[in-house]
């Protein structure tokens, strides 16, 4: 999307970190602002701001886990601006843990927000995105544990890893269809993840404060999240689909792709291939 | 695992397919096979196949997508076998559709099975195999759906993505340990994954026959013999090789996405928004 302004954009976690800084970088170039977030306070805070500043925006109180509130977050949406052309599914939440060991209740709930909730962004936004046919784009919050497999953090790793195979393959799939298609993934960023078991429902074992809810270190020493949402709105404007907030940990993906290679080091002499016959399908 | 004589395997999506060439390979090299499946009838034809050559093997039917289910197995493997050392989180459904399209059971079915399945797996047998200290090894079905995109697949996709950062993640936690992780990236297979929802439970939209124009049933037919992947696990398991590919042909396919990330990378070192920003250019647990 060349030209922002009048759009309208839907952020999920919009009342916080990286969601608030788009939102305040989006609505500076002249867009609508729909904030969604599970905390109905931060985001009427969040709306306060904007529109004291003479911006145009708006919240919703949504929990991403249930699609039918994502669905009724649209029609909301699109009955206060008329439409919807970006769609931030940027809600995400994080736990410690191995995938071997973590509490099956944490497990679902990492998969329910980070994963669901990005899947139900899609199935509702989507399609309402394409019927207008002015064009629209898609940024969905991954993360670098999304694309490197980093230790400690199992279902959070395999949630991120998941939202990365989700927005590559909508990125292959969008080529011609006016949907730009984005993937964010932020490196340290100085957003509150790290206290997302303050608003765990009761269903994943409920809500944890203070410093028992901490997970994953601290993300103090990160990157201002307005610096991101700024950089967010230059990837919509340049339709740039991968969107990495810290430059230098293109060292951690050159590993990971140095380990991946040898794999087919590995794979060339394996004796189990050899005089294998293949399908030539894929190999074009 | 250098020697796996007398060790015991449990693969989930045994009866057929790439499950049914490892449990052959495996039993071949010696090993104790356990073949869990939700085919009854397939299993307990593989496991008269395996006892008919001497060896031996037994089967469970167990439906991955239920953790007691998983659970009650590995009991009974044990009770069975004595122990566990290989684990083969292998049993995988195919389903076609867009992730913004498809429709909400088949996506719920396929990351039940795909993602949660293999989740199961871990939680259930790590442990175990942990527990009694002779070693082990971890090998979960991926594909090359989980490295690279192919269009028309998104829901697949994602849960083999998941599948890969799973791996990958327990590479990293497990190096140094007597515990191998592989994780399996098939190509064309000639499996039955095109007639997965001959199997698909009540609660996802029931059983269905595949559609003969259906993109995958027909790619995977003329793909590589499943017995043969079979025979590449266990030297893995040998070699303990992290990452298994079944076609180095299509190595070339990993190498354009990597320069996709690559550019990306290139586009956030000259884009204004980071200009002149200080990071930590680390990110906690590597």
């Amino acid at each position: 999307m060349k030209d922002v302004k009048g759009k309208v954009a839907f952020i999920t976690g919009g009342a916080s970190g990286m969601g608030l800084g788009m939102a305040r970088a989006f609505s500076a170039a002249g867009m609508k602002i729909m904030i969604a977030d599970i905390e109905a306070g931060p985001a009427q805070k969040a709306v306060d701001e904007l529109k004291s500043r003479g911006h145009d925006a708006a919240c919703l109180q949504v929990d991403v886990t249930n699609l039918e509130a994502v669905q009724a977050a649209a029609k909301k949406t699109v009955g206060h601006f008329g439409k919807v052309h970006v769609l931030c599914n940027n809600a995400g939440i994080a736990i410690g843990g191995k995938s071997e060991t973590a509490s099956m209740r944490n497990w679902h709930w990492v998969m329910d927000v980070n994963l669901w909730g990005v899947v139900h962004g899609l199935q509702t936004f989507v399609p309402l995105i394409l019927a207008h046919g002015e064009g629209g784009h898609v940024v969905n919050t991954a993360s670098m544990a999304g694309i490197y497999g980093v230790r400690g953090t199992g279902p959070y790793n395999a949630s991120k890893f998941a939202v990365v195979g989700m927005t590559e393959t909508m990125m292959a799939e969008h080529r011609k269809s006016g949907l730009g298609v984005s993937l964010l993934c932020p490196g340290v960023v100085n957003t509150n993840l790290s206290s997302s078991a303050r608003n765990r429902p009761e269903q994943y074992g409920g809500a944890i404060t203070g410093e028992k809810a901490a997970a994953g270190g601290s993300l103090a020493a990160g990157l201002n999240p307005d610096i991101v949402g700024k950089l967010v709105l230059e990837a919509i404007l340049d339709d740039q689909p991968y969107i990495f907030t810290d430059p230098a940990l293109r060292n951690l993906v050159e590993l990971r792709n140095k380990r991946l290679m040898a794999g087919y080091d590995w794979a060339d002499k394996a004796k189990a291939l050899e005089g294998a016959v293949q399908s030539s399908a894929m190999s074009g | 695992m250098k020697d796996v004589k007398g060790k015991v395997a449990f693969i989930t999506g045994g009866a057929s397919g790439m499950g049914l060439g490892m449990a052959r390979a495996f039993a071949a090299a010696g090993m104790k096979v356990m073949i869990a499946d939700i085919e009854a009838g397939p299993a307990q034809a593989a496991v008269d196949e395996l006892k008919a050559k001497g060896f031996d093997a037994a089967c469970l039917q167990v439906d991955v997508t239920n953790l007691e289910a998983m659970h009650a197995a590995a009991k009974r493997t044990v009770g069975t076998f004595g122990k566990v050392h290989v684990l083969c989180n292998n049993a995988g459904v195919g389903c076609g559709g867009r992730s913004e399209t498809a429709k909400m059971r088949n996506w719920q079915w396929v990351v039940d099975v795909n993602l949660w399945g293999v989740v199961h797996g871990l939680q259930a047998f790590v442990p175990l195999i942990q527990a009694h200290g002779e070693g082990g090894h971890i090998v979960s079905t991926s594909s090359m759906a989980g490295m690279i995109t192919i269009a028309g697949t998104g829901p697949y996709n994602a849960t083999k993505y998941a599948v890969t950062g799973i791996m990958e993640t327990m590479m990293v936690e497990q190096k140094g340990t007597n515990l191998g992780i592989s994780v399996l990236c098939p190509g064309l297979v000639a499996t039955n994954l095109g007639s997965s929802a001959r199997n698909r439970q009540d609660q996802y939209g029931g059983a269905a026959k595949a559609n003969p124009n259906d993109l995958m049933v027909n790619a995977l037919s003329d793909g590589l013999d499943p017995d043969i992947v079979g025979r590449q696990v266990l030297e893995a398991i040998q070699d303990d090789q992290p990452y298994i590919f079944t076609n180095p042909e299509v190595g070339h396919m990993f190498e354009s996405r990597a320069r996709a990330v690559m550019s990306g990378f290139a586009w956030a070192a000259k884009c204004k928004a980071l200009e002149g920003v200080k990071q930590p250019s680390t990110l906690p647990g590597v």
